[in-house]
């Protein structure tokens, strides 16, 4: 018994010993020129000179989209030796991507660039973030704390345009089925809604027969979820269009219709983001269309706002903004009539081993 | 006057002495690993894993597996977002807290249940009703407005009292979690070696069918044991999701019951049972926390952080066999000596 208790007392000892030195650190201001609410001035740097650090925090790592972030944001950094920047995995866990801007926090970045996993799971780490004079730029799925910057590809239009589009290709009548974000990213992902809305709006005869959210955006398990609509719908004509929220998504549908052997029934699928599988599928005729969202072109926009950020010391709180501005990106739908046009002009033929025609 | 140390607390101040090393090399090789802020972090992100650790540490003294509590972090993750904002009023954290706890405890006595009274294996069951769990967690977070609908409509919790419970004490800079976490590793330490319970536990976990024969209710303490792990499980969520602000249906998916088995196992626990105590638990929960943090401060990709994790998993489990080896060698050779001796 008494030997427990010294354990105890122990315990107890170094937890009051850690609570009490630590109430006598230095607080929050060790993070950084933190300017509290209501809004001191940041006191901008010099971005060419002054050693910077910006931290990128994926979904995750996997997945293609990640090649062109590399190429996108090291062509755009070779002008700017002076900025040392990370790119984090967010594992598709939003309590991992907490840990990582807390840790952003921690080694004093000049400013972080993240892919959010949820609209209010990060919502404390942001706002912490923020106070500690980080300026936090969202990319794509963003979060509904008050930050600098969110910028997203027009993710309802695309999905809308391609309803329109693949309505008008079987004249208006049949059966569809949409491949969504997951679930979880339904409020940020917003093609199948636009999909959605744009059917119900136009063409009324189309039914909607299947609208499930893909886990992990993974090609997979679009995979397995067409093979199941397809046992479900085994008639020719149950099934007339196929809307993928992502090329990966709308690749596993189309594998799903070929190893089911039902690839001359005229399914006509879409995808989404315009990755070299996407591409590749609409030139070759196996995918029915695409939208192009320019990972490039949003990569190199969000640097050049880091950039603009630090050097002018603003972000959400020293700017006293009450809600966070959103630049949003056109995503341009591609098919056979303009893709040679955009595989042309795609950065993806600057990623070594990606594109092969 | 001559020390003696005794074999259980060998064994923790390897690990403990291992903590204190990886601190060494991190902060002498990392700028921003020895400050407030980070100690701060690195000790509120330990709770979690300490607090779903701290749990399972029940189970697996005595020989059992647990590896629902991760299905029972997702689901209770809603569950106590929804009661803590309840009718839009505003329930006090603490209450929510509690209302965490019951709700693991209370996926713990299925699993319990299921172990000793429908006699299924410990392993499939709780990976079953882990995915169950899991499952129920996003049929709940599907439902908006008491209909099922399409779509996660993520929602912030906007109760402050129950917030607060996932913000720093005062001025302190450390997290009430962490409070919670010590306070609670220390009472449980203290059931787990002074409370009958605690010592059957370690009979089950040594012989299970002597322990029975003795007199021992193995399957009540069993059943105890899963209850206390999911009690554990629920209060990490609820903390979790107080410090998150929404509860999050992807936490099924974190691995949070590998987590803490490796918490658990680092810190000296035996896989087989019979050995251990929340202590370890505790220190298992820092190392891994250590490790994780330290490696994102030279961003270490995902993939080998898992790698090294892994190999300190098998070293940890190679350095128990080996020891315990070692000191049933010693403890023969004593014996054989006192023998001699007489």
């Amino acid at each position: 018994m008494k030997r427990a208790m010294k354990i105890i007392a122990t315990i107890l000892t170094i937890a009051l010993a850690v609570s009490v030195i630590s109430s006598c650190a230095p607080k929050e201001s060790d993070a950084g020129d933190a300017p509290v609410a209501g809004g001191i001035a940041l006191s901008g740097k010099d971005i060419r000179n002054d050693p910077l650090k910006i931290a990128y925090i994926t979904l995750s790592t996997a997945g293609i989209g990640n090649r062109m972030h590399e190429l996108a944001y090291e062509e755009q950094l070779s002008y700017y030796p002076n900025v040392d920047f990370q790119f984090f995995d967010g594992e598709y866990n939003p309590d991992r991507q907490r840990q990582i801007l807390n840790e952003c926090v921690t080694q004093k970045y000049d400013a972080v660039i993240i892919e959010a996993m949820g609209t209010e799971e990060l919502n404390r780490a942001i706002v912490e973030a923020e106070e500690a004079g980080i300026p936090v730029i969202t990319m794509n799925s963003g979060a509904s704390a008050i930050h600098t910057l969110h910028i997203e590809g027009s993710d309802y239009e695309i999905g809308y345009k391609a309803a329109e589009l693949l309505g008008e290709a079987i004249n208006g009548t049949g059966n569809a089925i949409l491949l969504d974000v997951p679930a979880e990213q339904k409020a940020m992902g917003r093609m199948g809604t636009g999909f959605e809305e744009g059917l119900a709006a136009k063409f009324p005869n189309i039914k909607l027969l299947e609208k499930p959210g893909i886990a992990n955006w993974s090609q997979e398990n679009a995979n397995t979820a067409m093979r199941d609509f397809l046992t479900k719908y085994p008639n020719p004509g149950d099934i007339n269009i196929v809307y993928g929220a992502s090329d990966d998504i709308a690749i596993g549908a189309i594998q799903a219709i070929e190893a089911a052997g039902r690839q001359d029934e005229g399914i006509l699928v879409f995808g989404n983001m315009g990755y070299p599988t996407g591409l590749q599928a609409v030139k070759n005729g196996s995918m029915f269309g695409t939208g192009f969202s320019d990972i490039y072109l949003e990569d190199t926009s969000s640097l050049t706002l880091a950039l603009y950020f630090i050097s002018a010391g603003i972000n959400s709180i020293s700017a006293g903004y009450t809600k966070t501005p959103v630049i949003s990106m056109y995503v341009p739908p591609i098919t056979a009539e303009n893709i040679d046009s955009y595989i042309e002009v795609s950065h993806w033929k600057q990623v070594p081993g990606v594109f092969t025609s | 006057m001559k020390l003696r140390i005794s074999t259980r607390n060998v064994r923790k101040l390897v690990s403990a002495g291992l903590v204190v090393v990886l601190m060494l090399v991190f902060s002498l090789s990392a700028d921003s690993f020895w400050n407030w802020r980070n100690m701060g972090n690195l000790f509120h992100d330990a709770a979690f894993l300490g607090l779903i650790a701290l749990g399972l540490s029940f189970v697996m003294t005595g020989g059992g597996i647990d590896l629902s509590v991760g299905g029972i972090v997702c689901v209770t993750a809603i569950l106590v977002s929804r009661f803590g904002t309840l009718g839009g009023s505003s329930v006090p954290g603490v209450l929510a807290a509690l209302f965490a706890v019951l709700c693991g405890g209370a996926f713990g006595l299925i699993n319990g249940v299921l172990v000793t009274r429908v006699r299924l294996t410990e392993f499939v069951t709780t990976l079953a009703t882990g995915i169950l769990y899991s499952g129920l967690g996003l049929l709940l977070a599907y439902r908006d407005n008491g209909k099922l609908s399409g779509v996660i409509v993520p929602k912030g919790i906007q109760n402050e009292s129950f917030l607060s419970l996932g913000e720093k004490v005062g001025g302190t800079g450390v997290f009430l979690v962490t409070y919670i976490w010590i306070a609670l590793s220390a009472a449980m330490y203290f059931v787990m070696r002074r409370t009958n319970f605690g010592l059957h536990t370690y009979a089950i976990g040594s012989h299970s069918r002597s322990a029975g024969m003795s007199g021992v209710n193995v399957r009540r303490i069993k059943t105890l044991g899963f209850v206390i792990s999911g009690a554990f499980a629920g209060l990490a969520s609820a903390m979790l999701t107080a410090n998150m602000t929404a509860a999050s249906a992807s936490l099924g998916n974190n691995g949070y019951e590998f987590q803490g088995i490796a918490a658990c196992v680092v810190g000296g626990i035996a896989l087989g049972g019979g050995k251990g105590d929340p202590v370890n638990a505790m220190i298992g929960a820092i190392f891994l926390q250590t490790i994780l943090n330290g490696l994102l401060k030279f961003n270490i990709q995902a993939y080998w952080s898992y790698v090294i994790q892994g190999v300190i998993i098998i070293a940890a489990t190679a350095f128990d066999t080996l020891f315990g080896r070692v000191t049933h060698m010693l403890r023969e050779r004593r014996s054989i000596a006192g023998r001699e001796a007489v």
